[in-house]
């Protein structure tokens, strides 16, 4: 094969989603062809870059009740029922917390944690400090905050750091730090916490939530990853030195 | 709340809830700000639910985003006052790609955002299904309703365009 005939191949090559027959035969040119093996790196960087990087749009929670109080509306009146807005969304609203509450009391910290985690990824505002160095990052917060932030990086456990970012929750500063796992990001938010507490598992609003106390502080994880990636992710911090 | 039919609930729930991320994000991509996102998505839904009977519930995503496409589409063209939408068939030359090529500014979150939301839309939705979505060539054709090789080409153009756009531009000595 010529470079010619490869090029408008190797996206696909990239991406997996050639016959098995035409994947060789790419492969055995790029193998001895360094032009070629440059494009196919780019596209791999490229890919790579807009997994971590893309940005991705999550809906406000009120998406949801809006949605379910039009289905639940006769298509003819949907205009109408619209014109009352907030009122229906807000009694959809109400209606949904109502049905869905679950007998476990859901924390304060909890909800707070979920808004400021969406608040971020809305406002595409997740870093304040950008870096995947551990010594970038916690010296950034040093003298915003009144206690020490830990901010380890697990590149090679596929949970590396991409940042950490100040928010303020029920009325306190507190630390949050980033990863990043696949396509998604992890907030880790950390505060003193003097007693410590048993790792939590909760799901809410479609986020994945882990929270545990240890060493003086209390550790919220939330995400629109898998909760075992949040279980993974908690290991490697309770571990971290 | 008496007015509200149980099954609407039910539906939405297994069907519709699980992709409304992957709805409201595939929007947000190709009409560009979230009121419109909003509205779209809430009448990709409306009319799901409606055709529910259309649905086999394995391709539940696929069908929720070929319906979120159809209403993004229709409010673009009303946004041009019902002009056609440019046609992105134009040919690009190759990127040149000596040894002497800068390497790519990809980790520029705010460039790369910049130069995806660039993209003709029909190239955009391509890259946006496949890398924040990962969906395979088959289900983006699903979704757009278009060949397989047309994926292909879509999703060659638009990299090969986002590769010109990261590319720092080489100083003229």
């Amino acid at each position: 094969m010529t470079c010619s005939e490869v090029r408008p191949f190797l996206g696909a090559f990239v991406d997996n989603e050639l016959e098995l027959r035409q994947a060789l035969e790419i492969e055995a040119h790029v193998r001895t062809c360094a032009s070629c093996r440059a494009e196919e790196a780019e596209l791999r960087a490229l890919s790579e870059a807009a997994r971590a990087h893309l940005s991705r749009f999550l809906p406000a929670p009120a998406l949801e009740a809006r949605v379910r109080a039009a289905l639940g509306s006769p298509p003819a009146r949907r205009r109408a029922a619209w014109a009352w807005g907030a009122a229906a969304a807000a009694a959809a609203a109400a209606l949904l917390l109502f049905f869905l509450a679950r007998p476990a009391a859901r924390s304060g910290d909890e909800l707070a944690v979920i808004d400021a985690h969406s608040r971020a990824l809305l406002a595409q505002h997740l870093t304040d400090v950008e870096s995947s160095d551990q010594h970038t990052v916690k010296p950034w917060f040093q003298g915003k905050l009144p206690y020490g932030v830990p901010a380890a990086s697990f590149p090679d456990a596929g949970f590396p750091l991409i940042g950490g970012r100040l928010d303020v929750l029920a009325g306190r500063p507190v630390a949050v730090l980033v990863y990043r796992r696949r396509n998604h990001t992890i907030d880790a938010f950390v505060w003193p916490e003097a007693e410590p507490r048993a790792v939590e598992a909760s799901r809410e609003r479609g986020y994945a939530l882990l929270s545990w106390g240890q060493d003086g502080l209390g550790w919220w994880l939330c995400s629109d990853a898998a909760p075992d990636d949040l279980r993974a992710l908690q290991a490697l911090l309770a571990a971290a030195p | 709340v008496a007015d509200r039919p149980p099954q609407a609930s039910a539906a939405f729930t297994a069907l519709i809830a699980p992709h409304l991320g992957a709805a409201y994000g595939l929007a947000r991509w190709l009409v560009g700000n979230d009121a419109d996102a909003e509205d779209v998505t809430q009448d990709a839904c409306v009319r799901a639910f409606r055709h529910q009977a259309d649905l086999r519930s394995a391709h539940a995503r696929a069908w929720l985003l070929t319906i979120v496409r159809r209403c993004c589409y229709t409010l673009l063209a009303a946004r041009r006052g019902g002009a056609l939408a440019p046609l992105d068939e134009d040919e690009h030359p190759a990127p040149s790609d000596g040894p002497e090529r800068a390497a790519l500014r990809a980790d520029d979150a705010r460039l790369l955002n910049a130069a995806v939301a660039a993209l003709p839309v029909e190239q955009r939705e391509a890259f946006v299904l496949r890398e924040l979505e990962g969906l395979s060539y088959k289900e983006i054709a699903e979704v757009a309703g278009v060949p397989l090789g047309t994926v292909m080409s879509r999703l060659a153009r638009a990299r090969a365009q986002l590769q010109r756009a990261l590319r720092p531009a080489r100083e003229e000595p």
